[in-house]
């Protein structure tokens, strides 16, 4: 044995992180308040670039990679340090590691509102910030598997397997969604079309929950909580359980996003079905966790830290509950597309990351700052104000969710839909979205509180921070001293070893992958396909980009799902129309299917309306639509389309392999230009406006009027359009 | 045989009866592994509380 060392922890990386976590968290907050009321409010979409369509992504994106994101770093900073006795690799790849992912959340917050997306959720970010994303993770793994090779302490105790999983999974998750075929320096199609474009993005998605927002947080819970409780974890053999099972299962969960859509049923109903079985490693997680703190519970009434993990552990039993629940499908047949997922997000990400994040920020901040916490009293109310706020949210969005699935499927006595006109779903909603908003700016008002506490402590701190010299044993050898020290017990020694340790992990999370992936794109019935679908011409794709860009995804889905309500609602003349089939969207990159109707699908929507009402509505959807919440969109009337930049889409459209002809890849501006003319001439027929023939919106009118049209060439059992008596508009 | 067609003449069933068997089969091995190492699991569980050893690790709880 040689002499102990000493080591100084770097606290100041925490430091930033933690003031990021609460700076970023405002922000991301305000911003989806903004949201929220211009759905009560649609007069608040202001300009283009603060419409509902482009803000939501940045809210989701702030909220989850810069709020949480920078909280599951500062909390695996501080916590990795103190569990392996080591400081991270080096100090300039902590700094480079932090100032990266702000830059990579500032251009997110500008490109997001200038429209430049990728149109997938969650995974808007465009190519350049996708590889800045890939390039400081790298950084942060090498500096915290750095740390793990020097460390002193032998065993990784469970919240560093946490971590380590975070950090894989997220790396393989991020690369093989994202990819895509670059054709301008800020814009990309998504490799993959139409059903295993959705897969994919599920998969991430899903698993962006499970790797991002509850794998880290976790880690955080088998910390913190030991530590402010003053009692180790009840029990380390069931954390070991639990850390397993959820590597194991979570991967295969995504697919229950897709119930009912062109996903081929098996894949779903695996999906559901590991979903289900989440449960028991969720709760027992849960369970562990409340049960730490036995024999500290009149603790619990004198700290407000303790207070936030309790109710942040009991969101977490409330939502992993709650979510295998919304995977049955019978279930989802009422949830999906309604504001129930959204109340089961926030139930997620406000209940139990931000409360886990409060408690921890609280906890931390003395010992951060070296002082007291400027006041207890001020981060007890912000947590009663946070619970109010949250309750109320979930409520609001419950009741909301479950008014709108059920007027969906409403039949009369007649056996007509009760509720054929879709706004009337809508407006109903209105007292609902008015009491979220209440208990958002609750919450928020909370996290107010958090940053004024914080600056306050902050102000009292010593002249200069302490570094705090720790005596550590001798550096650890991995595997020699593994060996040594524990004859051979093979979990004691891989534990030891966090190459192996990963290496398992990542063999978990890709077998998993595979065993879903390969058969959704080798299985040939999967996707049949539809002779009369054909590639969107060039206007339409131009058009189809400018859905994309205004975000119109947030709000519109693209996806008849088997149902009878929906094949009679998104009929046309009084014929119900088919429902989506996977053949549709082979040539859809990204897919457009959608999580959320806050208006009607419009997977059915060609030959519906009439050039001159799509002109109007867009122009302003109160015209044609009374009580429409839906936002103005009057650039489009304005902004010429750009026709130089049509050859380049169509050019990646045909390396994606979309069988374009011979005269779209030679000239395919011309035939936009020529497509545009026609459109403008019956604009003009209908009674429309002249001069209107290159401006953005006759591109979008001209992909709104293909959609669905396909699947009805050559069908005689189907109508081309609506009657010619315009449909009347709202009531 | 080319691959794709292989993956399609499997039944789906069968991946999905394969990852279930094998996620017990890893399950159990955990739970085996685990059943009785209660020494190495206190001393383990103990470690987020060896660090307040350092001297500053114990500043002003935020009690009342
Ligand atoms: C805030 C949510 C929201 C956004 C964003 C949004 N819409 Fe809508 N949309 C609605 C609502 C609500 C309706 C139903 C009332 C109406 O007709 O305006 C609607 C109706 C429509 C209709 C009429 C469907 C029919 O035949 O009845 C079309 C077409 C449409 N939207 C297209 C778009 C496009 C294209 C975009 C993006 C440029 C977009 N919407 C963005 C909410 C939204």
């Amino acid at each position: 044995m040689t002499q102990p060392d000493t080591l100084r922890y770097d606290d100041a990386i925490v430091r930033k992180f933690v003031a990021a976590t609460i700076f970023w968290g405002t922000i991301g907050m305000l911003v989806g308040l903004y949201v929220a009321l211009q759905l009560a409010v649609p007069q608040l979409n202001v300009a283009p670039y603060l419409t509902f369509g482009r803000l939501r992504p940045l809210h989701t994106n702030a909220v989850i990679f810069a709020f949480a994101g920078n909280a599951l770093f500062g909390a695996v900073y501080y916590s990795t340090q103190r569990l392996v006795k080591a400081r991270p690799l080096s100090d300039l790849l902590s700094k480079i590691h932090f100032w990266g992912w702000q830059l990579i959340i500032a251009s997110a917050a500008i490109t997001l509102p200038l429209g430049y997306t990728e149109g997938k959720e969650y995974a808007e970010l465009e190519w350049p910030i996708d590889i800045a994303i890939a390039g400081v993770w790298v950084v942060f793994a090498v500096n915290f598997f750095g740390m793990l090779r020097n460390r002193r302490e032998q065993h990784l105790y469970v919240a560093v397997w946490f971590y380590i999983a975070t950090i894989i999974t997220v790396a393989i998750l991020h690369i093989f969604n994202s990819l895509a075929v670059p054709w301008s320096p800020l814009k990309s199609y998504s490799l993959y079309a139409g059903v295993e474009d959705a897969f994919m993005q599920w998969w991430y998605g899903h698993n962006a929950v499970a790797f991002f927002l509850t794998t880290p947080f976790l880690g955080l819970m088998y910390y913190f909580l030991p530590k402010a409780a003053e009692k180790p974890v009840f029990s380390y053999r069931l954390s070991i359980l639990h850390f397993w099972s959820l590597v194991f299962i979570y991967i295969w969960a995504g697919p229950h996003h897709l119930h009912y859509t062109a996903l081929p049923q098996w894949a779903a109903t695996l999906g559901m079905l590991f979903s289900v079985m989440l449960w028991m490693p969720s709760w027992g997680g849960m369970i562990n966790g409340l049960l730490t703190l036995r024999g500290a519970w009149n603790r619990v009434a004198a700290d407000p830290v303790l207070k936030f993990f309790v109710v942040g552990i009991t969101f977490y039993g409330m939502s992993t509950f709650e979510g295998p629940m919304m995977s049955i499908r019978s279930v989802n047949a009422l949830s999906h597309y309604t504001d129930w997922n959204i109340a089961h997000v926030h139930g997620g990400a406000l209940g139990w990351v931000g409360f886990m994040v409060f408690g921890m920020t609280y906890w931390l901040a003395p010992r951060l700052y070296q002082t007291k916490l400027w006041s207890t009293k001020l981060a007890t109310v912000h947590f009663w104000v946070a619970t109010i706020g949250i309750a109320l949210y979930v409520v609001a969005m419950w009741a909301a969710g479950i008014t709108q699935g059920l007027m969906w499927r409403a039949f009369d006595d007649t056996g007509r839909l009760q509720y054929p006109d879709f706004l009337e779903t809508v407006t109903r909603l209105m007292p609902m979205y008015w009491v979220r908003a209440l208990g958002g700016t609750l919450y928020i008002s909370g996290i107010l509180m958090a940053a004024y506490n914080l600056f306050k402590t902050w102000q009292t701190r010593p002249a200069t921070y302490a570094e705090v010299e720790v005596e550590v044993p001798p550096r650890v050898r991995d595997g020699a001293t593994a060996k040594a020290e524990h004859h051979g017990h093979w979990h004691r020694k891989y534990e030891g070893l966090p190459a192996t340790f990963s290496v398992l992990v990542a063999v978990a999370v890709i077998v998993a992958s595979l065993f879903e992936i390969v058969p959704t794109f080798l299985i040939k019935s999967n996707v049949p396909r539809i002779a009369t679908v054909k590639p969107y011409t060039p206007l339409e794709l131009y058009g189809r980009d400018i859905y994309i860009r205004e975000g119109c995804y947030n709000c519109h889905s693209q996806m008849v799902r088997p149902f009878v309500d929906e094949t009679v609602r998104y009929g046309l003349g009084g014929v119900p129309t088919e429902y989506s089939k996977p053949g549709e969207f082979v040539y859809d990159h990204p897919f457009q299917w959608g999580s959320r109707r806050i208006g009607p699908d419009l997977a059915r929507e060609g030959g519906r309306r009439d050039e001159y009402w799509h002109l109007r509505h867009f122009d302003n959807p109160r015209s044609t639509s009374k009580g429409s919440i839906m936002p103005r969109y009057p650039h489009l009337l304005r902004d010429d389309i750009d026709y130089g930049s049509i050859q380049a889409r169509i050019n990646a459209m045909v390396t994606l392999g979309v069988p374009y002809g011979a005269d779209a890849k030679r000239d395919a501006a011309a035939m936009a230009r020529a497509q545009a003319e026609e459109v403008a001439a019956k604009l003009v027929k209908l009674g429309g406006p002249a001069g209107k023939t290159h401006k953005d919106v006759i591109a979008l009118i001209a992909y709104m009027q293909r959609l669905g049209v396909d699947i009805r060439a050559g069908r005689n059992d189907l109508p081309e359009a609506a009657p010619a008596a315009p449909t009347p508009a709202g009531k | 045989m080319r691959l794709s067609e292989l993956v399609s003449n499997l039944t789906p069933t069968t991946y999905s009866q394969l990852a279930l068997l094998i996620f017990l089969g890893v399950f159990i091995a955990i739970a085996w592994r685990h059943r009785r190492l209660t020494t190495a699991h206190t001393e383990a569980a103990a470690l987020p509380l060896a660090d307040d050893a350092a001297p500053l690790a114990r500043p002003e709880v935020p009690h009342e």
